[in-house]
């Protein structure tokens, strides 16, 4: 039986007029795509997640999970399967014009939501698993809120990536022209639940 | 093809990229820490024989994950569970199963309800027609299913399309004229939003009826597929059949004044045109059971209503949920995946009730040959006291004893359901002993096989979870 547990989060923050957030967030990643060392993995989350607290005050949508057993590899499989088949555009969609539904969206909302996801695979009974554990148990009215999600960051550098089984982030959208709705984001990322202030 | 690393390379940056991947849609990366491997009691030596540990030790776990680590040993491409709706959107609406049909177990019709001829453009237009008039629920119009037509290779589903007319839409069609009717009555609320939640073609034949007086918010979430679990391309034929009617209604609906009557309000009310409450019509086979088989592709969804805040806001602060009795003296509730919706309901201000569609009977008073008209209780006089049955009339009862009779039955009919917080596989979820959030759609739903490449693009898809692939031609891509 896997002695794992699962940690993942999601945030939609929203992205004001010239805000680089965005932008940072691809630099981040871009430098980051080699083979990485203990040092180089905590640098690099560090990285993302001062980003993320920068933008905490403007959190609205969120969503997290910590699972601990037997499902939690199964369930790092499906978040991250989901997400990247989700970016999985073919060429030659990318640079083709916007279909009738990202017009619609487009004329109902201005695109101005990041998405930020970071999932991770942690091995059981480790010192990380329990410290993440502790900062996870939270009573249920507080699971949707703004502060919970920047605890849950906060929660990201905390961790000692020895003992990390995997790890992964994505963000979307994945050009500063183009932006996600609130239209876009209530039907391409149903799950995510507004987060009180 | 990149060699290897050594044992002294792992320990020296253990993290391995993956998955990198960068589009219009976003960006990311995965990496797996290969030096836990390492920890592994039944890893020895060098990487070579390390890699082939983990394919072993894999195999038992976790087909998704090892298959990835052994993408560079395998000839095929890596296994992992795919949600339905992405697999048919990258592969087209009979992903892995182009050489079968779809199969119509309802009666068709060669015309539709106006008696026209429908073609083509009905079908690659349906998703823009069917979006709601006022702009307030466009953001919760799902124009998923109806979009199925329009992709550019669906041209074999619009070839097998066809209008779908039964005996039961036409009841539930009559049924829905009649619950509109009790919408007109005298005490009738005017703060009701309806979810109508029937299977797909009933479902859209009531609110067909029901559209004279309600907008029709549509909540199909899916497409078809010829071993779909959810027949969705019946319910693509009954709105094809209904659509022109559709249409009409909301033209006329629009300039209505009929809430302006039936609240019983001013004339200042009554003579200005009000907007039309919305009703959000769901397929509840959404949910038909299914078991992992390969002949069966699983295009499941759930249900996606908006918060009580956001109803309040729009003025609704009561809802109306339309079933059917499942069978003899089972209790009416609601679907699995609306229980934690209409829980939050009760808790945000808004009242939920059910009301059975097949409450509304024939009226047994008629003559032989009249037309069939359909009452609440099958009774014209129980009909007009439907709302003190539910207690959210705003009219005084006049005639006590057919309010007690229609207490007696409403009670019967879904007036006295509130809902109840109770575990279902959609529930919320607690792992480990310590507080957790499970995610609305549990683990296996709605989810097929697929072969991926390192790129992310599909190579073959499997019907069942784990049933057998159909290997996908690389001329699928362009």
């Amino acid at each position: 039986m896997s002695n794992d547990t699962f940690f993942g989060v999601q945030i939609a923050f929203r992205r004001y007029r010239d805000d680089a957030s965005r932008a940072r967030l691809h630099d981040i990643i871009t430098r980051s795509l080699a083979d990485q060392g203990l040092p180089e993995k905590r640098a690099f989350w560090k990285n993302v997640v001062a980003l993320l607290k920068g933008n905490a005050p403007h959190f609205e949508y969120g969503y997290w999970d910590f699972i601990r057993g037997e499902a939690a590899e199964g369930e790092f499989e499906s978040w991250s399967s989901e997400i990247e088949a989700g970016l999985a555009t073919e060429s030659e969609e990318v640079g083709a014009g916007p279909d009738e539904v990202h017009r619609l969206a487009n004329a109902i909302g201005d695109p101005r939501f990041v998405i930020v996801s970071a999932l991770f695979l942690i091995d059981g009974g480790t010192n990380t698993d329990r410290t993440l554990g502790e900062r996870c148990d939270l009573p249920e009215a507080s699971y949707f809120k703004q502060t919970t999600f920047a605890r849950l960051a906060d929660s990201i550098p905390l961790m000692n990536f020895a003992n990390v089984r995997a790890d992964a982030v994505y963000v979307a959208p994945g050009s500063e022209k183009d932006g996600i709705t609130e239209l876009e984001l209530r039907e391409g990322w149903p799950h995510l639940k507004p987060l009180e202030r | 093809m990149k060699p290897p690393r050594t044992a002294a390379e792992i320990d020296l940056r253990p993290f391995e990229l993956r998955w990198h991947g960068a589009t219009v849609e976003g960006e990311g990366a995965r990496w797996w820490n290969e030096s836990v491997a390492v920890r592994n009691p039944f890893i020895t030596g060098d990487s070579t024989s390390r890699r082939q540990a983990l394919l072993v030790i894999g195999g038992m776990v976790a087909v998704g994950v090892v298959a990835n680590l052994a993408r560079c040993d395998l000839q095929s491409d890596p296994q992992v569970s795919m949600e339905a709706l992405k697999v048919q959107q990258q592969m087209g609406w009979n992903a892995g199963e182009e050489s079968r049909s779809l199969i119509f177990t309802l009666r068709a019709s060669p015309t539709d309800a106006g008696g026209r001829q429908v073609g083509p453009d009905s079908m690659t237009t349906l998703w823009s027609a069917m979006r709601p008039v006022q702009a307030a629920w466009v953001p919760y119009y799902i124009p998923t299913l109806f979009r199925s037509l329009a992709d550019e290779r669906s041209g074999s589903l619009r070839g097998q399309m066809s209008l779908v007319h039964t005996d039961a839409m036409d009841q539930a069609f009559g049924r829905g004229r009649a619950m509109a009717d009790v919408f007109g009555v005298a005490g009738a609320p005017d703060d009701v939003a309806l979810v109508i939640d029937l299977p797909g073609p009933e479902a859209v034949a009531l609110a067909a009826g029901l559209s004279v007086r309600f907008e029709p918010v549509w909540l199909f979430d899916n497409w078809p597929h010829p071993l779909g679990v959810v027949p969705s391309h019946l319910v693509l034929g009954a709105v094809l059949y209904y659509r022109s009617l559709l249409e009409e209604s909301a033209g006329t609906r629009a300039v209505s004044p009929a809430a302006g009557a039936v609240d019983g309000g001013s004339a200042e009310g009554a003579a200005r045109p009000v907007r039309p409450p919305p009703m959000f019509v769901l397929d509840s086979n959404r949910l038909a059971p299914y078991h992992d088989a390969a002949d069966q592709f699983d295009n499941r969804y759930l249900a996606r209503l908006p918060s009580a805040q956001a109803l309040r806001a729009a003025g609704y602060r009561r809802v109306l949920y339309v079933r059917t009795h499942d069978g003899v003296g089972a209790q009416l509730r609601e679907l699995d995946d609306l229980n934690d919706d209409f829980v939050a309901y009760g808790q945000g201000g808004v009242d939920v009730r059910i009301v059975s569609a097949d409450a509304f009977q024939l009226d047994a008073a008629l003559a032989p040959a009249a037309p069939p008209s359909y009452v609440w209780g099958g009774s014209p006089y129980l009909h007009t006291y439907f709302w003190h049955s539910y207690g959210w009339s705003t009219a005084s009862p006049a005639r006590p004893s057919y309010v007690g009779l229609a207490r007696s039955f409403g009670s019967s009919a879904g007036a006295d359901y509130r809902p109840v917080a109770r575990p279902t596989m959609f529930s919320s979820r607690t792992v480990g002993g310590l507080s957790g959030v499970g995610k609305q759609r549990p683990s296996g739903f709605g989810l097929v096989s697929v072969r991926q490449s390192a790129s992310g693009r599909i190579t073959a898809v499997g019907a069942g979870r784990s049933g057998s692939f159909g290997r996908m031609g690389s001329s699928s891509f362009g």
